[in-house]
């Protein structure tokens, strides 16, 4: 029984509170939502900043690093002293990466896809599969102990969350 | 002598074991084999098969033609899942509330083998070697969390050997000499599996200031995701990582 409290306690934090205490201004996240007309566009580009850097895979001479939510980073990490990033491949939603062969699977938000990463300078979508991964996008910031601005479901999927000022923001974690 | 040569030929074959893919993709393609993860990944791929966690299930596709995945199966495992990991044919599902061990005897249809809970729910990647798995869990309140060492002798059933209180546990990899866990702001810390099931702190690695979520190691090299970006680490001494490079931005 304890233990099923502790649960509840726990499901409870894990959750997004929501208050409606009025605090005045704060600092609190603010949701970003993604653009639904580029949503599905996946394309090799130049190397790109890692701003927020997610998780890896390596094969072979390549090393791939997740963009949190924006893409995979390629990088040449055949001399360990010297590893380059060569190119950036634009994934909106992005989260996962691994690799068999040729292939990269990866996620377009709730979609599996497969990349074709034969030629790494010219890596091209092979194939989607709609909602085969229906990962709930976090509907909250990473960080804890923090307010945020609740997402709206329908203004679409939180690509990132800013920093800015709010009069009582309604969700906090 | 004898014992040293036959040493040598069995981290050999592990090494080679582990390297499936690394001989035939050196060349400018990045063909041949399957690709290394970290521990927080939700994919992976084990033979003609991908493997995806979202919250609840585990689903199979078949990728006999890799370019064309082909949904096999939809598998309901728990709630809250957040990782995956293969180590000879065995799944090890990390959740916030257990591990679940999966056999592949059919790859397109799971079978739930056993599980292992937690006394303290927490957040958690999982690795396996040999008989044993170690998984990491956050906990919820108040920060730190704990390394789990489970022995798997009889996979059916789980058993605890104990945890290690770490302040930032998160990632871990492992290989036949040591376990690396990543400890957030503290570095790298790591364990001397001479015991198996009795880890031994033998070093953190914080010769460098970084958050560290998640690494995978290959062979002599460890790849770390931190949270600026990249950071390479040589572990030809596998207790005694050294820092190579790092990309930033």
């Amino acid at each position: 029984m304890k233990y099923l409290l502790l649960l509840f306690l726990v499901a409870c934090l894990w959750s997004c509170t929501k208050e409606s205490n009025k605090i005045g201004e704060v600092d609190a996240y603010v949701p970003v939502y993604a653009d639904p007309t580029t949503l599905k566009i996946i394309i090799q580009q130049s190397p790109q900043p890692i701003t927020a850097g997610g998780k890896i895979a390596a094969i072979g001479n390549y090393l791939f690093q997740v963009e949190t939510n924006q893409g995979i980073h390629v990088i040449d990490i055949s001399n360990p002293a010297n590893p380059r990033k060569i190119s950036f491949v634009r994934i909106p939603l992005c989260n996962e990466a691994t690799i068999r062969g040729n292939f990269l699977y990866s996620n377009n938000g709730s979609d599996l896809i497969s990349l074709n990463i034969t030629n790494i300078n010219n890596i091209i979508l092979s194939s989607r599969i709609i909602n085969a991964f229906p990962i709930t996008q976090a509907q909250y910031p990473s960080k804890t102990g923090i307010y945020f601005e609740c997402a709206d479901i329908n203004k679409g999927m939180v690509l990132r969350w800013e920093l800015k000022k709010v009069n009582n923001p309604k969700c906090r974690r | 002598m004898k014992t040293t040569i036959i040493a040598l030929i069995i981290s050999l074959l592990t090494l080679q074991a582990c390297e499936k893919s690394a001989d035939s993709a050196v060349n400018t393609s990045a063909s041949g084999g399957t690709g290394a993860n970290g521990s927080l990944t939700r994919f992976i791929t084990y033979n003609n098969y991908l493997y995806i966690v979202d919250l609840q299930n585990l689903k199979s596709f078949d990728i006999s033609n890799p370019g064309i995945p082909v949904l096999k199966q939809t598998t309901s495992v728990g709630f809250n899942i957040e990782t995956i990991f293969e180590y000879q044919g065995t799944l090890f599902i990390g959740s916030n509330n257990a591990i679940f061990i999966y056999g592949l005897s059919n790859p397109e249809k799971p079978n739930r083998i056993s599980q292992f809970n937690y006394f303290i729910p927490g957040r958690d990647p999982v690795v396996a070697i040999d008989s044993v798995a170690y998984s990491t869990t956050k906990n919820f309140f108040g920060g730190g969390g704990n390394l789990n060492t489970v022995n798997i002798k009889n996979i059916n059933n789980p058993i605890s050997m104990g945890a290690i209180n770490m302040a930032s546990p998160n990632g871990l990899a492992v290989n036949q000499r040591a376990l690396y866990v990543c400890n957030g702001n503290n570095g790298i810390s790591i364990f001397d599996r001479s015991n198996p099931y009795n880890l031994v702190l033998s070093q953190e690695f914080d010769a460098i200031n970084e958050n560290f979520f998640d690494l995978i190691v290959r062979g002599n090299l460890m790849i770390c995701y931190v949270e600026s970006g990249i950071v390479l680490l040589d572990v030809s001494n596998p207790l005694q990582p050294n820092y190579i490079s790092s990309i930033k931005n």
